[in-house]
């Protein structure tokens, strides 16, 4: 039960926004839809995003540690803050991209 | 079809494939089996020296969750008898006190003699740990060593050590085991699995 207790929750607190959402702000299943590949596109940008980021971050390390001899660990690029910048980097990048498809 | 187009669909895919990536490591047992066919498996038997690698130390002095238990490994195997020998290994980080020094003295307060006791305090990556960890084993003439460190760690570990002539018994102690349990600890795992997965090519294209 432990294991199901969150995702249970999150599919609990989804549903009454959802129902509020349509009754309120009269949101129809066509948003929802929308909203969902909202949500993908912005899941991707954040992977694309990040896969640079490492890609950069790890040749950049290298040729660091070899032409100065000064050394940065390559797991600096697991930790909580390359997770939450790439996070920030991507949202702004995504509603960068979506901002000029408009005009 | 116009490139935003293609970007969006480009992005969505990428995005589902993330998503579902993301359950099945959290769900089903994927990442063990990953772990599973990459972990190495412990062999303890007698040996000439027990090596511990290094982890990570804080600023004041705590040492990290991998580094405190490999150093409690590595005294435990001291007292069992199976090695004279204790080499701690880890160097200082951003300020931090050196983490060999900091390992030694925990050993010391758990009644591991002086004289057991082997640093190497500079080495910052296991490159450099298995080649001045050998130096010093050369001149007490060890040849054959029990290594401490993570079951994904040591398949990277192990080679490097049997380069220099050493005969090497890997010892596993993992911070989450490849058996764990629970979307958490298994998100966890599948994180180890590819960081160890990506170590493991860098020292392959690295040589």
């Amino acid at each position: 039960m432990d294991k199901l207790y969150v995702p249970l929750l999150i599919l609990l607190t989804s549903l009454t926004g959802y129902l509020y959402a349509v009754r309120a702000l009269r949101v129809g299943r066509h948003d929802l839809v929308r909203a969902f590949g909202g949500a993908l596109e912005f899941i991707g940008c954040w992977m694309l995003v990040y896969g640079a980021n490492t890609l950069c971050g790890l040749v950049l390390i290298l040729l660091i540690r070899r032409l100065t001899g000064f050394f940065i660990s390559v797991y600096v690029l697991g930790g909580v803050v390359m997770t939450l910048f790439t996070f920030l980097q991507a949202l702004v990048a995504y509603h960068l991209w979506r901002v000029s498809g408009r005009k | 079809m116009d490139q935003d187009t293609r970007l969006q669909k480009m992005l969505r895919l990428l995005g589902l494939l993330g998503v579902v990536g993301v359950l099945l490591s959290a769900y089903t047992p994927l990442p063990n089996v990953l772990a599973r066919a990459l972990a190495a498996s412990s062999q303890i038997q007698p040996a000439d020296a027990i090596v511990v690698l290094g982890g990570s130390v804080y600023r004041d002095g705590t040492l990290g969750e991998s580094s405190l238990r490999r150093a409690i490994q590595g005294i435990v195997l001291y007292h069992r008898g199976l090695a004279p020998l204790i080499i701690f290994s880890g160097t200082s980080y951003e300020g931090s006190p050196v983490e060999a020094e900091v390992r030694a003295s925990l050993a010391r307060q758990l009644r591991v003699p002086e004289k057991a006791i082997l640093l190497e305090p500079r080495a910052q990556t296991t490159a450099e740990e298995a080649e001045n960890i050998a130096s010093i084993l050369r001149q007490r003439g060890a040849k054959r060593i029990l290594l401490v460190s993570g079951s994904l760690h040591l398949p990277r570990a192990v080679p490097r050590f049997e380069r220099y002539g050493l005969k090497v018994l890997p010892v596993v102690v993992d911070d989450v085991p490849v058996n764990v349990d629970g979307p958490g600890g298994r998100l966890e795992l599948m994180e180890y699995v590819l960081r160890e997965a990506l170590g493991r090519w860098l020292y392959r294209a690295g040589g």
